[in-house]
């Protein structure tokens, strides 16, 4: 079918049927394409974007700032995600957007963007389930942050990124490629950098997972979701009608 | 960068074969404040136990840049 190869829309079908001419609709949105290297600004903090970016290869994180050099990552970004869908309707960034990984991003005018929900509104409450979904995310890491001990935290962010990555054919046999370094993972689960490697050293040491450079497999899911108390409910993975 | 190795006994020894990059012998200790916390903090959420637990943080080169001591008992113990 047209656009199988479009990880936005592998992740959209996952969740609900799309017919061939919105398949072609979102097609057309791959026609400004830009190749970023890693550890760049995407988005700027308090830019007034006039276009969304939807990341085709690559990881991105969303990025806020405190002061001496201290940040939180508020997110990760996969190939399919639009990372600033938001901006269509908020007009100023809150945060920032930058690559973890070398990056190949679809830039997609908000004109493009509002004309296609006007002609699809099916394919608009598509994009609003993307947000909604972001935003389903963003309590789970709020609820991991808070309340999860570390190394539940960390089962609970791998046990995510497999099922995300999978659902855009980015996984296979529990193997995925995760291009973060150590600080950047503590930033993401909000820990000291001590502490985030020694819970990596535990998960390897409980024979739970192998990560070798950039590339994490998950030997026992079953374990590390028990570990985490992973329920994929909150990633909507269902087809159905939306 | 420096590489700091942040070495743990609460029972068993768990020593650290894998380091942590940062900037400065100053930057270890707050990294080694911080973290304590947050180790203490998993550790209660286990339920409570009494322990003596320590850190020891060394450079590259084996000398010690501070260490961490807590201990937590039942009155009377």
């Amino acid at each position: 079918m047209i656009g199988d190869n479009n990880p936005l829309i592998r992740a959209l079908a996952r969740r609900d049927s799309l017919s061939s001419d919105e398949r072609a609709l979102i097609e057309k949105w791959r026609s400004r394409i830009r190749e970023v290297p890693e550890d760049t600004e995407l988005v700027a903090e308090g830019s007034h974007p006039t276009e969304s970016c939807l990341i085709l290869e690559g990881f991105a994180a969303r990025c806020q700032y405190l002061d001496k050099g201290k940040r939180q990552l508020t997110a990760i970004h996969i190939a399919g995600d639009f990372v600033d869908l938001h901006s269509l309707l908020l007009k100023v960034m809150d945060h920032s957007v930058i690559t973890l990984s070398r990056c190949r991003v679809a830039l997609v005018p908000h004109g493009v963007l509002r004309a296609t929900v006007s002609e699809s509104p099916h394919l608009g409450r598509l994009l609003w389930l993307s947000t909604v979904i972001d935003g389903a995310i963003q309590r789970a890491w709020i609820t991991c942050m808070g309340r999860r001990s570390a190394h539940a935290h960390l089962a609970h962010l791998i046990c995510e990124l497999y099922l995300r990555l999978e659902t855009v054919g980015l996984a296979k046999e529990y193997t995925f490629e995760f291009p973060a370094t150590q600080t950047e993972i503590a930033d993401m689960v909000g820990l000291s950098a001590v502490h985030a490697n020694r819970m990596v050293q535990e998960l390897r040491a409980r024979h739970l997972i192998t990560w070798r450079g950039t590339t994490i497999t998950i030997r026992q899911y079953a374990k590390l979701a028990e570990l985490a108390q992973f329920d994929p409910t909150y990633l909507n993975l269902v087809n159905e009608p939306r | 960068v420096p590489l700091y190795f942040f070495h743990i006994h609460d029972g068993s020894y768990r020593s650290d074969n894998v380091g942590t990059t940062l900037a400065t012998d100053h930057e270890a200790r707050t990294e080694a404040l911080i973290a304590a916390g947050e180790i203490l903090r998993d550790l209660g959420r286990a339920g409570w136990h009494g322990i003596d637990w320590s850190m020891n943080v060394v450079d590259e080169g084996g000398t010690r840049i501070c260490e961490l001591k807590f201990s937590a008992h039942c009155s009377g113990e």
